[in-house]
């Protein structure tokens, strides 16, 4: 009796087990992909931005080692492409590499594009260089999706010079676009134009009052009035005019700083040219080596047109502020000397 | 031993009546069920068990998941939707393969870069999986970014896209990629993101590839342990129960019906094995088979006596004919079926002498009987074969009397007999003396006259019928509980006694006589 009761429910407990058992066995469901939810972010992350510096660093270096120029165009672009090549060309006719700017690669910070349209902007800033030169402030660029990032412009840090704080990589930085007026005080393109103006005219721009006075137009001013007390000066008759337009075709990249301004950076043409009476000679300075050296053996005439490309990098404040725009950074290289 | 017998079957006829007013054909009709369900159950449970385990071999999936994604035939490029990739397991191996000597690149980024390399040109997508072996393939929807695409200037292509495939190769924006001609894979695992894999066919005359995405499957095995286990416990059930139907019918029906003989056959196997093993009995045997005597005088030789004696047991036999077929020795078989009977029995035999403790008593006298005739040793060493343990504790108190008996004849015995019988403290010290120079060859013989006695004795069949009145005996008493306590006690005691009266150790023998008679305090 006991037997059967047991048995009894033994049989009742093994049903449902046997049951689940073979149950459990037949389906199981497919797979279905279950994406990440879409994270605004930086659409570059910090690894892929330490790839592609890395990359950059060493085209160009390969290229400049080599004095290919051609070889620039892989990994450069825009002002950046023309300096470039420009010193390559100079370092080739002076066989030494003395004149052509040192690119350290090393970041100390980067700022990452968050958005996700092309073309795609990121900054970096170098860290120190041993030789206490001032930290380079970088600019990539990629222009399309099926382009590879590539520098687009450096300029070197105003002395004592800090950069606004930046978003995180990890959200990343807005860029702003070249003909947004409305969030700065200054749209960045007109920055530029803006500034190459003051740089031309000094206080005679309408802008010289919403530009911080800077070391670079110091620099212009001295080199001016160093010029004009250069020996025979007045006897030639010399003449010294300097001019600055912001190269609108090479455009800018800006990018959105925590404090809702923008750091911008832009490309300005300028030529320096000195004129003499006609019988006068305009010989390029032995102390301009760049300059001598893209005057090349031209014929020294009364004239010396010495062409510049400029970078400059300014902050932007956001609209409503009373702040002026100042620079941070700037790159000041000969790329052509003439003699008309 | 005729009256026990005759007591015996007179029981059994009551029980026998009993059983049968109680209805055989309920009995049967459960049995039957019981056996069914049982049948059922050890099924069931083997069934189980067999799945649980065919879960992990047979039945068990595959380690890996190998899913092809076909290209529509539309465009050169293949893009996974975000989620893909890890829609099995985190890593996941990716292979492309594009006609011989074609080159086809893979690369895996987020879907905003892979979606904005593509650009305007027809892809196909990987939604997801249509079955475990396929994925689906739509035709990419790259038209929405069309408005801005065309990232004229890049490689001035677009015109062309159908012959030629462009290369996503070496872009900043993947963070894997592999490219190489005809068949090319790669491995990645998971990142959070919406990472997706592009799949190009690259250059003149390109096609889609053909992707294979393999991801590692845990396999796990969750009813192995559940099925066996749960299949064992059944099996067990099953069998438990089925055993039960066999036997709870077959013990009544032993008594009840004529398949008692049916019964006493089976019974007969575990009996016979037993016998084998008489060895046990053997030892026992031989403090009483007063091997040592016996050798001397050679008449005793327990094995070859034992079996003369058989014959004599025929007379048994005519009491296994005229009725009661011992099914006790069942008993021993299986065990719990006894009970019953043995229950009454063990509590009787010593003391209040109802049938059963009759056969053991009476095993005495019968033997005397038989002694009577030529020998009657055999018969009872035989006793002592069949329930050493048992039979002498209970037996003791009668037992000691045959054996001084015995002992007497022989005089070398009692040494080893001694220690077995309760009056341990008289009987030994005067035993000794006598036996002690004699005992040397004994102690030697024993051994072999157990042996020889043991295998011996088992052949008779004649002596099944008094062995299992004996075994039954035994067994019942063993029941009861009585039997472990004296037996362990008897072949202890006897065995260090034997070696000290050896021959080396008579001196000792005499030292320790003395001891104890003079001084008891100094040999301890």
């Amino acid at each position: 009796m006991t037997n059967r009761r047991i048995a009894r429910r033994a049989s009742a407990a093994a049903a449902p087990l046997l049951a689940v058992g073979l149950l459990a066995g037949c389906a199981e469901e497919l797979p279905v992909p279950e994406p990440e939810p879409a994270v605004v972010g930086a659409v570059v992350t910090e690894e892929q931005e330490k790839t592609i510096i890395s990359r950059v660093a060493e085209s160009v270096e390969t290229a400049t080692k080599g004095r290919k120029t051609g070889a620039l165009e892989e990994r450069m672009a825009g002002p950046a492409l023309t300096v470039r090549t420009s010193q390559i060309e100079v370092a080739r006719k002076i066989k030494s590499d003395e004149q052509v700017t040192n690119l350290p690669m090393s970041m100390q910070s980067v700022m990452l594009p968050s958005d996700p349209e092309w073309p795609r902007t990121s900054l970096a800033v170098s860290t120190q260089p041993k030789d206490l030169t001032a930290p380079v402030l970088y600019a990539f660029e990629q222009r399309s999706a099926r382009s590879d990032y590539k520098l687009w412009a450096w300029a070197r840090l105003l002395p004592g010079v800090t950069l606004p704080q930046f978003a995180s990589t990890d959200t990343g930085t807005e860029e702003v676009a070249a003909d947004d007026g409305e969030s700065l005080t200054m749209s960045p393109a007109r920055a530029v134009a803006a500034y190459a103006d003051v740089l031309s005219e000094e206080d005679d721009s309408k802008f010289a009052k919403r530009i911080e006075d800077d070391d670079f137009r110091d620099l212009m001013r001295k080199q001016e009035s160093a010029q004009k007390k250069a020996d025979g000066w007045k006897k030639s008759e010399g003449k010294y005019s300097f001019s600055a337009t912001a190269d609108e075709d090479e455009g800018v990249q800006a990018m959105r700083t925590v404090d809702g301004g923008a750091i911008v950076l832009g490309a300005i043409n300028s030529s320096q040219v000195i004129q003499l009476q006609d019988k006068a000679e305009a010989p390029p300075s032995d102390g301009f080596v760049t300059q001598k050296a893209l005057f090349g053996d031209q014929d020294v005439t009364n004239v010396l047109r010495t062409k510049y490309l400029d970078v400059v990098a300014l902050y932007v404040p956001p609209a409503g502020s009373d702040d002026k725009l100042r620079l941070v950074g700037f790159e000041h290289i000969a790329v052509s000397a003439t003699n008309e | 031993m005729m009256i026990s017998a005759v007591a015996h079957r007179w029981t059994t006829v009551q029980r026998t009546t009993l059983c049968w007013t109680v209805g055989p054909w309920h009995l049967r009709r459960e049995r039957v069920v019981q056996r069914f369900l049982a049948i059922l159950l050890i099924l069931a449970g083997l069934g189980g068990a067999g799945y649980g385990v065919a879960t992990a071999t047979v039945l068990r999936e595959s380690d890996t998941v190998v899913a092809t994604a076909t290209p529509s035939g539309d465009g050169t490029m293949l893009v996974t939707v975000p989620g893909v990739l890890g829609m099995v397991d985190e890593s996941v191996t990716v292979r492309a393969s594009v006609p011989e000597g074609q080159k086809v690149t893979l690369a895996i980024g987020t879907e905003t870069d892979v979606l904005g390399w593509v650009g305007d040109d027809p892809y196909d997508s990987v939604t997801g999986m249509a079955d475990w072996s396929e994925l689906s393939v739509v035709p990419g929807a790259g038209v929405s970014e069309g408005g801005e695409g065309a990232e004229e200037g890049d490689d001035a292509e677009p015109a062309e896209r159908p012959s030629s495939g462009p290369d996503p190769a070496g872009s900043d924006m993947w963070i894997s990629e592999v490219s190489g001609e005809t068949s090319v894979s790669l491995r990645y695992t998971d990142q959070p993101g919406p990472y997706v894999l592009l799949a190009a066919g690259v250059g003149r005359g390109a096609e889609a590839p053909t992707v294979e995405l393999t991801w590692p499957r845990p396999v796990t095995t969750p009813y192995l342990w559940p099925g066996v286990i749960g299949g064992g416990f059944l099996v067990l059930v099953g069998l438990f129960l089925f055993v039960g139907a066999r036997r709870k019918p077959g013990g009544r029906k032993s008594k009840a019906s004529g398949k008692g003989r049916k019964s006493a056959r089976t019974v007969r196997e575990p009996l016979e094995p037993r016998n084998d093993g008489s060895h046990p009995g053997g030892p026992e045997e031989s403090p009483y088979s007063p091997a040592p005597g016996e050798k001397l005088d050679a008449p005793f030789p327990p094995g070859p006596a034992e079996q003369s004696p058989f014959p004599l047991t025929d007379e048994d036999q005519d009491a296994e004919q005229s009725g009661a077929p011992f099914p006790p020795a069942t008993a021993p078989a299986w065990g719990s079926a006894p009970t019953a009977p043995p229950y009454e029995a063990p509590s009787e035999p010593e003391h209040d002498t109802v049938p059963r403790p009759a056969p053991a008593a009476p095993a005495a006298p019968a033997a005397a009987g038989v002694w009577g005739s030529g020998r009657s040793e055999p018969t009872f060493p035989s006793g002592p074969t069949e329930h050493p343990g048992a039979h002498q504790a209970p037996a003791g108190p009668p037992a000691p009397g045959s054996l001084r008996r015995r002992r007497g004849r022989r005089g070398a015995p009692d040494p080893a007999a001694t220690p077995p019988a309760a009056p341990m403290p008289p009987a030994p010290m005067p035993a000794p003396a006598a036996p002690a120079p004699a005992a040397p060859a004994p102690a030697a013989a024993r051994p072999q006259a157990a042996a020889s006695s043991g295998s011996s004795g088992t052949p008779g069949k004649l002596m099944t019928r008094r062995e299992r009145r004996l075994a039954e005996q035994a067994a019942r008493r063993g029941n009861t509980g009585m039997q472990p306590a004296v037996p362990q006690q008897q072949p202890e005691p006897p065995q260090p006694e034997p070696p000290q009266p050896g021959p080396p150790a008579s001196s000792r023998a005499a030292a320790w006589r003395e001891a104890w008679g003079i001084k008891d305090g100094e040999n301890r």
